[in-house]
């Protein structure tokens, strides 16, 4: 299990208990979602679909590589990585 | 017959002009040397804006408001439901067009809030909310939100938990509702103050539901109503564009409705767009027959049966007729009306109103309130036969909400 950190843009800090970043105890990306769930269900509603997608606009970076969404299992998380969650830039 | 109203300068020369000053000025005075120390919080009102949340105060002469700081700048505030009882409580429906909807409580005047969600994230077989559209308490404490895509969620641990009211959500017809171009919203939530198993919900653009059994069944309730098949639903019973309803408190029985007034001839004729009824929505007959205009939104009534309304030019135009932004009041359920100007005399205002962006509160006489498209809102503490502009320009008004205290 992999210690890795998420950073959580400023509107959604109240989601996640106040804080920027926070961590989790994952090694595998595709787990990331199902605990941001558990942990903290608004912050998911935020940045997930019902179906479980990134929301149309939100951006997921890895160790600030861009995924366009979350890979069924297929990267491995490393002690130290670094999840960013962040806003598509959308509009003029 | 159509008055030219005087206007409450009074709120115009409000005491607190500045909008971000906090806290009253025990030493401040309005423009007529009357003491406003007093003036926090008997009547409150809150006001929802494409960013943030507003929220004026004033005593029961509602002639001086103080405008605090906003709050939750960076949501959309959908819908806001006071507390009867305590003017620091406060539950809103927050939207966001990349980070979508939550609700959100505070108990502190907004300090802090504490966020709530309809259902689990990623639930299963649910549809999506897209925003919460409408929140209501039922006269024993049960709560209802109001979503987009059409649903209805009922809580009665004063928002603790909730859960889909599947009476409504599993209707037949539901397969042949059609969104407006609000999307698919039930937007307005009714129960009978006298016996809350009644209920009636408004969806656009689908119509009316009512049950009688506190939602395990439901009825579509739009006779009387002209479809429009420019819903796009094939269902005739589900192509009904209601953009607001109204209870009378007085009579639970009768209930008026704002419909969207739609084109119905090559000719160009156009439907009639308000109406009531006086069977609890078994049917529906047009009033609005001396209105200048029938497209609009928003519609209220007040404890006294008081009907307001507040005509657009059309659906293909939103916004008020000539830059003259008029309410119409009728005392009589909509036999006959009196239209009053309510912004100001040498500005015109070519903006509109939203479906949630008037309101009443319970004082005598009634207060009016309604918040434009543009930023604006206007106050009327004489049921509507004089107005004044509270201080400050918001974002464009999603929703107005008032509530009297002490």
């Amino acid at each position: 299990m992999a210690r890795v950190t998420l950073e959580v843009p400023p509107i959604l800090r109240d989601s996640a208990d106040g804080d920027s970043t926070v961590e989790l105890d994952i090694d595998r990306l595709d787990a990331a979602r199902e605990e941001i769930r558990r942990r903290w269900p608004a912050l998911a509603t935020h940045v997930f679909t019902e179906e479980g997608k990134l929301r149309p606009h939100v951006l997921l970076l890895h160790n600030d590589r861009l995924l366009r969404n979350l890979p069924a299992g297929d990267v491995d998380l490393a002690d130290g990585d670094r999840l960013e969650i962040v806003q598509a830039v959308s509009g003029g | 017959m159509f008055l030219k109203a005087t206007r409450v300068y009074a709120i115009d020369r409000v005491v607190s002009s500045e909008i971000g000053a906090s806290g009253v000025d025990p030493d401040r005075h309005d423009g007529y040397g009357r003491d406003v120390s007093r003036a926090i919080d008997r009547t409150v009102l809150w006001v929802g804006t494409r960013k943030g949340l507003h929220r004026f105060a004033s005593d029961g002469d509602r002639r001086a408001w103080r405008a605090d700081p906003p709050l939750l700048q960076k949501w959309n505030v959908d819908a806001i439901l006071p507390d009867p009882d305590d003017p620091d409580r406060l539950l809103v429906g927050t939207s966001h067009e990349a980070w979508g909807t939550t609700l959100r409580e505070t108990a502190d005047g907004g300090e802090t809030w504490e966020e709530s969600l309809l259902r689990p994230p990623a639930e299963e077989g649910g549809h999506p909310i897209h925003r919460i559209w409408q929140i209501a308490r039922g006269p024993t404490g049960t709560l209802y939100a109001g979503v987009d895509e059409a649903a209805l969620f009922e809580s009665e641990d004063d928002g603790r938990t909730w859960a889909e009211v599947e009476g409504l959500s599993r209707h037949p017809s539901r397969p042949h509702w059609m969104p407006g171009a609000g999307g698919l919203c039930l937007h307005t939530i009714l129960v009978d103050p006298d016996d809350p198993a009644r209920m009636w919900v408004g969806i656009s653009a689908v119509g009316v539901f009512f049950t009688a059994d506190g939602g395990e069944t439901w009825e579509a309730r739009n006779e009387g109503l002209p479809p429009m098949r420019a819903t796009g639903s094939p269902d005739g019973d589900a192509m009904f564009c209601v953009h607001k309803i109204a209870l009378d408190p007085a009579d639970p029985d009768r209930l008026f409705l704002q419909f969207h007034a739609h084109t119905m001839t090559p000719d160009g004729e156009r439907s009639s767009g308000v109406f009531r009824s006086d069977d609890a929505a078994a049917s529906w007959r047009a009033i609005d027959g001396d209105l200048p205009r029938r497209f609009g939104f928003p519609m209220v009534v007040s404890e006294k049966g008081e009907l307001f309304v507040a005509p657009l030019v059309s659906d293909a135009n939103r916004v008020f007729d000539e830059g003259r932004p008029v309410v119409w009041r009728s005392g009589d359920g909509g036999e006959s009306w009196q239209g009053f100007d309510i912004g100001p005399p040498d500005e015109p205002v070519y903006s509109g109103v939203l479906r949630d962006a008037m309101a009443v509160d319970g004082l005598e006489p009634t207060g009016v309130y309604l918040g434009t498209t543009g930023g604006d809102v206007f106050a009327s503490a004489e049921a509507g036969e004089t107005w004044g502009r509270l201080p400050g320009r918001l974002p464009r008004v999603l929703c107005v909400r008032s509530a009297t205290y002490g």
